[in-house]
């Protein structure tokens, strides 16, 4: 039986990890225009000047990330 | 009369929250959408963890500000449940898939597949579509594979 893959919604920056609808050219965050479709996780920063996680992974806009890239 | 807030450092908690499988993201997604429209809302981030189904992890204020967020929220499972500790969240989202950790010229174990055990050289990564393309060292003639991300160890950097 083939195995069906679950369609994915975004995809990722590979620079910043940000993740970006499927019909964006260019990165929000970086301005970067090499994106993937291979990633698993996800955090959202709703507040970044309080979030602990977001100070200890870099991340200094609000917006989604993916935690993996490549499956 | 100066009204400086005090900011409590240690007030963050790490809430688990129930959810039905492979509704993680949407959960996710409607908490973003409730938190973003009331200021000061005391979430401050999100945590969907690779490979781990039905569950998500917020960062919150506190135990109330969840049970505010996710009262009319759809495939929530319960109320939030249990806390986690800074360092747990951190293992969890600190995992880096191993072509990301590879550049061209390491060192790197194919670990599954017909190559399994050979020992290689990374010649180019394409992060984009999973794929590592690599020269075998062991073989008696110059060989060239194209594997996917997982098929590979790093074993020495460059």
């Amino acid at each position: 039986m083939a195995y069906r893959r679950k369609k994915a919604v975004f995809k990722a920056c590979t620079k910043c990890k940000a993740l970006v609808s499927l019909e964006a050219s260019k990165c929000p965050i970086c301005g970067n225009e090499s994106f993937t479709e291979n990633w698993s996780g996800m955090i959202i920063v709703v507040d970044p000047e309080k979030s602990k996680l977001a100070k200890s992974l870099g991340i200094t806009k609000p917006g989604k990330y993916a935690i993996r890239l490549g499956g | 009369m100066s009204e400086e807030k005090s900011k409590s450092p240690g007030s963050v908690r790490y809430l688990v929250l129930r959810t039905t499988a492979n509704q993680e993201i949407n959960v996710a997604l409607m908490l973003e959408s409730v938190a973003k429209g009331i200021p000061n809302s005391g979430l401050y981030s999100i945590i969907v963890p690779p490979e781990i189904k039905g569950y998500i992890i917020l960062e919150a204020k506190g135990l109330h500000v969840v049970n505010r967020l996710i009262r009319d929220i759809k495939h929530v499972k319960g109320s939030a449940i249990g806390s986690l500790s800074e360092a747990e969240v951190e293992r969890l989202i600190k995992t880096v898939s191993p072509i990301e950790k590879v550049r061209p010229g390491d060192i790197v174990e194919i670990v599954s597949g017909p190559f399994k055990g050979l020992k290689a050289r990374v010649v180019s990564v394409d992060i984009q579509k999973n794929l590592v393309t690599v020269r075998m060292l062991e073989a008696s003639y110059s060989m060239e594979a194209t594997l996917p991300g997982d098929d590979i160890r790093p074993e020495k950097r460059k």
